[in-house]
């Protein structure tokens, strides 16, 4: 799963030609809906790729043994040679992608009529949407403070549906523990392939590199998609007000007018922290505010993918 | 306006508490969900101390609450001057003085008038007083226009003399009706168009409001707006009181003997009013041969003890009680129950035969320890003497009458007695028209084609059929009549119908005939005719037609004072055949009172004692006594009269002058007058429409600026 650079830089123009608003978008109710909206209008923008997919692929023979399907016999081997191999081909997908999405409270933050959860549940779907179109393996792993529901990542009918009723769930987990889940991700997938980390990675960021670290030295491609409300990179709250931590549910009596600079710089050396980090484990990190057409978080995602000179975009029809 | 609590305006104060808040108040009370607070760092709480007070409506509505509140606990209500001392337009007065026996205590009745004399003192020349007094009932001692009659300054001494004239009754106390007397006085006085005066009106109650005053004549009626009620009342030093009261028939024992020596057992009821200190009495009948009896009552309670009495003694005598302090209602009279003569003439054919009517009549009139019946028989065509027929309770009739005979039964009719006509036959329905002088009736033999008829359709109104009114007692539908005689009811002028048959035709109805009535059977009790007379109706039936045509009162045992009392038949106003018969009631006290020759109520019971009926035979006696109720001498609770209205100051509307400090009546008088108005009702009303309106609108108010918050926050 790959695009090639052209493509990436034609999609990347793509972002002016129509989007939908997130909150015309999120006003559907049905998860699957959204995504398969997003996907579709999103390839129907797209140029028809070259590339025609061609998912059986010869890899190696194989000596007949009994009990083979005597479908994948090379007869023509054996009118050359009068022995019997069987043709092994390659896997249908080579691409298995495990999608780590953030289910803590402080996901279930909104200043726009939806949630920052609704969003990343949105982005995520699409992601898987479209990986599934081309054939790929998605798989699908909540998290908080701790794991929670863990889909491996397959490409079998009705496995997508499941993913969607995975995601459709509302943040239930209590503060954003980066350490652990990631921590029993890494354990948890060991077949090289590819990881989108979906969080607003709003919790100390203790030993996260570490982990995404390891993730990377298994072979891993990791992609990291932070969603951030605008309300929370701006903090434009203007009366004083009693605030609550939705994760700890701590009251915090703050004047936005006097915190906000504070605020604003603690937030900045968050986020370099996490660049930081990203760019030294060669790591892409997509900041994407809640604002922001979940086709343009798609187009980033894929350019980005492009430029890495991944194995191109299959399949997109 | 004036306030019975004015400490608690203190409470006003704290209107500055609301001011104050609004003027120096956080600026925040609502709380913003935000998805993390790792960058923030927690603000000092801001106070603005504004020149500019915000909401000024929600700050006048929390003034306005603490202002209401303040103002219910301090008991608002109006004041202007006191009636019947103001100088400008004179008010009406009325003095209400108790004189019910309860008065006869210690000083009560001169501290009773000393009150209403203090009262006469103060009225002006403007305004309108009347004195009544109550005790049963309400008298005018001196009425709105005897007052005015009088020069303006000799009213009050007028007055004055009117009531010194005066003493306590023995009757019972009727405040009800003594109020209602009261007001309608005033009423009256102020439909009167002459009577220039103020619209105010007081009721000045001097009474000691003892307990067993009787209210129940106020339930049925509202006290008048505008009329003012005060209560002066008088209290007793002695809290003992002590009453005794026969319950049993002292000479019910049916012992034949006449030896004095014979003892009943007589039941006496010994009430000591709630309140009393002492509760040992003794019970003594008056008289040699009284044997005391001791006996503990508690304070409240009652009991029942059972005293020696001889049977056939003197027929009247005297119980007397002792231990308690207060001796007005000591002494209870008993008097033997006289022995009523039934007269009953049959005027028919019949001999003494079980086949007739006669011999059922006889056998339903048995001879009784108060009833000595005496059962004639005469026939229909003779001549009667209207002076023994005027003896004869009831006339029964079951036959065709003669000629001779329809004057004398007339003249009975006329006496407001009853004749029992039973119609034998078709043919005896030309009698009714003979008897009552008007429209007769016609009559046939009915066919029953069942066999017999059944009576429906009773009707209990009339007192002879009134004792089977009770539904225990009022099926009347296992009398079989086997013969009767259809009544055309087309024929029937004025006549009630009382039962009918069940072929609708009507079976018993009373037709008016001079100042008495006819009671007409359409069938009778004979075997032939019905099964009426082995009924257990029967008996009842003709004692009934009896007393109600005899005017006699089975029900009363017991008279007490003030109550009328029914002469007896053989002492009634009647002529016996040699002239009329002088008849004098001799009272208690010794005086005569002369009875008209038709009086047959005696109302004079002003005094309890023995009272004995002098006429040509033998004299009788009987006994009134002082109400119960009267020895209810406890004060009557408060709630009492809170419960009808009756609290000091009901009314309201009149007017009151500054309240003079320490003095205990004029603070009584403004407590009444407050409870009367209860303006704090209406402060709590308005402190509850005006915490709604300020919730409502801090509510309103407040999710304005959280709205703002948050679209700031979206921003």
């Amino acid at each position: 799963m790959a695009v090639t650079r052209t493509q990436a830089a034609s999609m990347s123009t793509a972002g002016g030609r129509g989007l939908i608003d997130p909150v015309a978008l999120m006003k559907i109710r049905s998860l699957e809906l959204r995504a398969r909206l997003v996907v579709e209008g999103f390839l129907r923008g797209l140029h028809r790729s070259p590339y025609h997919g061609f998912s059986v692929e010869f890899t190696e023979y194989r000596a007949y043994a009994p009990g083979d399907d005597i479908r994948f016999v090379d007869w023509r081997l054996y009118a050359r040679t009068d022995r019997h191999y069987i043709k092994k081909f390659e896997d249908e997908t080579n691409l298995r992608c495990h999608l780590l999405v953030d289910h803590s409270r402080s996901m279930a933050y909104g200043s726009r009529g939806y949630t920052k959860a609704t969003y990343a549940a949105t982005l995520a779907a699409t992601l898987a949407q479209f990986l599934f179109g081309q054939g790929d393996a998605v798989g699908v792993v909540t998290f908080a403070d701790r794991l929670g529901e863990y889909l491996p990542a397959r490409n079998r009918p009705g496995h997508l549906r499941r993913l969607f009723l995975t995601l459709e769930r509302a943040p239930d987990g209590q503060a954003t523990n980066l350490d652990k889940p990631m921590a029993a991700v890494a354990g948890l997938l060991r077949r090289r392939g590819m990881v989108v980390l979906v969080s607003d990675l709003l919790a100390p960021l203790a030993s996260l590199d570490r982990h995404l670290g390891a993730l990377r030295a298994f072979g891993h491609e990791v992609v990291l998609f932070q969603i951030l409300d605008p309300a929370e990179l701006t903090f434009s709250f203007e009366a004083p007000a009693l605030f609550r931590d939705l994760e700890s549910g701590r009251n915090l009596f703050i004047d936005p007018g006097a915190v906000r600079a504070r605020y604003q710089a603690g937030l900045t050396a968050h986020l370099d922290a996490i660049r930081g980090f990203c760019r030294r484990l060669g790591i892409a990190h997509h900041l994407v505010p809640t604002d922001q057409p979940i086709e343009s978080a798609l187009l980033a995602f894929l350019g980005e993918r492009g430029r890495k000179g991944g194995k191109g975009l299959r399949g997109a029809r | 306006m004036r306030f019975l609590f004015p400490v608690f305006l203190v409470g006003v104060v704290v209107v500055a508490l609301p001011v104050v808040l609004h003027l120096l108040r956080r600026r925040t009370r609502k709380e913003v969900p935000f998805s993390t607070l790792m960058f923030l760092t927690a603000s000092a709480p801001r106070f603005d101390s504004r020149k500019r007070i915000e909401h000024k409506f929600l700050l006048a509505l929390r003034c306005l609450a603490i202002l209401l509140l303040a103002g219910a606990f301090a008991r608002p209500f109006f004041t202007r001057p006191m009636p019947f001392v103001s100088a400008g337009a004179g008010e009406r007065l009325v003095l209400l003085i108790d004189t019910s026996a309860s008065m006869r205590r210690e000083s009560l009745w001169a501290d009773a008038v000393a009150k209403a004399r203090a009262r006469l003192d103060e009225t002006g020349p403007a305004d309108r007083v009347a004195v009544l007094t109550f005790d049963r009932v309400a008298h005018t001692v001196m009425s709105f226009a005897d007052w005015v009659a009088v020069p303006p300054g000799e009213r009050a001494s007028a007055a004055a003399g009117r009531l010194a004239a005066l003493q306590p009754s023995w009757a019972a106390t009727d405040l009800g009706r003594g109020l209602l007397g009261a007001a309608e006085a005033i009423a009256d006085d102020r439909a009167d168009r002459k009577a220039v005066v103020g619209t105010a009106a007081e009721v000045v109650v001097c009474s000691d409001l003892q307990q067993g005053s009787r209210l129940e004549a106020l339930r049925a009626s509202d006290w008048p707006q505008g009329v003012e009620l005060t209560w002066d009342t008088v209290r007793a030093s002695g809290a003992t009181n002590a009453a005794v009261q026969v319950l049993s028939d002292p000479f019910a024992s049916e012992a034949d003997t006449a030896a004095e020596s014979v003892v009943a057992r007589l039941r006496v009821r010994v009430t000591n009013a709630t309140g009393g200190k002492a509760e040992r009495f003794t019970v003594v009948r008056e008289g040699a041969g009284g044997v005391p009896l001791s006996l503990d009552v508690p304070a409240g309670a009652t009991r029942v003890v059972p005293l020696p009495w001889p049977a056939n003694g003197a027929p009247g005598q005297t119980l007397m009680l002792s231990g308690d302090d207060h001796d007005f209602d000591n002494r209870f009279f008993v008097a033997a129950p006289a022995v009523v003569p039934t007269i009953v003439v049959y005027v028919g054919n019949d001999g003494d035969d079980p086949k007739g009517a006669l011999f059922y009549l006889r056998r339903a009139f048995p001879a009784t320890r108060l009833r000595r019946p005496e059962i004639g028989s005469r026939p229909p065509d003779q001549a009667m003497d209207p002076r023994q027929s005027a003896l004869t309770q009831l006339f029964v009739v079951n036959a065709p009458l003669g000629t001779a005979a329809i004057a004398g039964l007339r003249a009975y009719l006329d006496l407001g007695r009853t004749i029992l006509l039973v119609l034998n036959s078709p043919q005896a329905a030309a009698d009714v028209a003979r008897l009552t002088g008007g429209a007769g009736l016609t009559a046939v033999e009915a066919q029953e084609p069942d066999g017999y008829a059944i009576l429906t359709q009773i009707d209990f109104g009339h007192s002879a059929l009134a004792p089977f009114a009770d539904a225990r007692y009022a099926d009347f539908t296992k009398i079989r009549f086997w013969k009767h005689r259809r009544i055309d009811e087309n024929t029937m002028t004025g006549a009630r119908v009382l039962a009918r048959f069940d072929d609708g035709s009507p079976a018993w109805l009373t037709v008016p005939a001079g100042k008495g009535q006819l009671f007409v059977m359409a069938s009778g009790w004979h075997p032939a005719d019905s099964q009426l007379a082995l009924s257990s109706k029967f008996v009842p039936l003709l004692h009934g037609l009896v007393e109600s045509s005899a005017g006699l009162y089975s029900g009363q045992s017991q008279y007490f004072v003030g109550d009328p009392v029914l002469l007896l038949a053989n002492a009634a106003g009647s002529s016996t055949g040699d002239g009329p018969v002088s008849r004098r009631v001799r009272k208690p006290d010794g005086f005569t009172v002369a009875l008209a020759p038709d009086t047959v109520v005696f109302t004079d019971t002003d005094a309890p004692g023995l009272y004995t009926v002098e006429s040509a035979g033998t004299p009788h006696t009987f006994a009134v006594n002082l109400a119960p109720s009267e020895s209810a001498t406890a004060p009557m609770p408060p709630e009492e009269l809170d419960r009808l209205g009756l609290a000091a100051g009901r009314g309201g509307t009149a007017d009151v002058h500054a309240p003079r400090p320490g003095d205990t009546a004029t603070v009584t008088f403004l407590a009444g007058l407050e409870s009367g108005q209860k303006l704090w009702r209406w402060a709590i009303l308005g402190l509850l429409i005006v915490l709604v309106t300020e919730t409502w609108l801090a509510g309103l108010l407040g999710r304005k600026p959280a709205r703002q918050a948050d679209e700031g926050a979206a921003s």
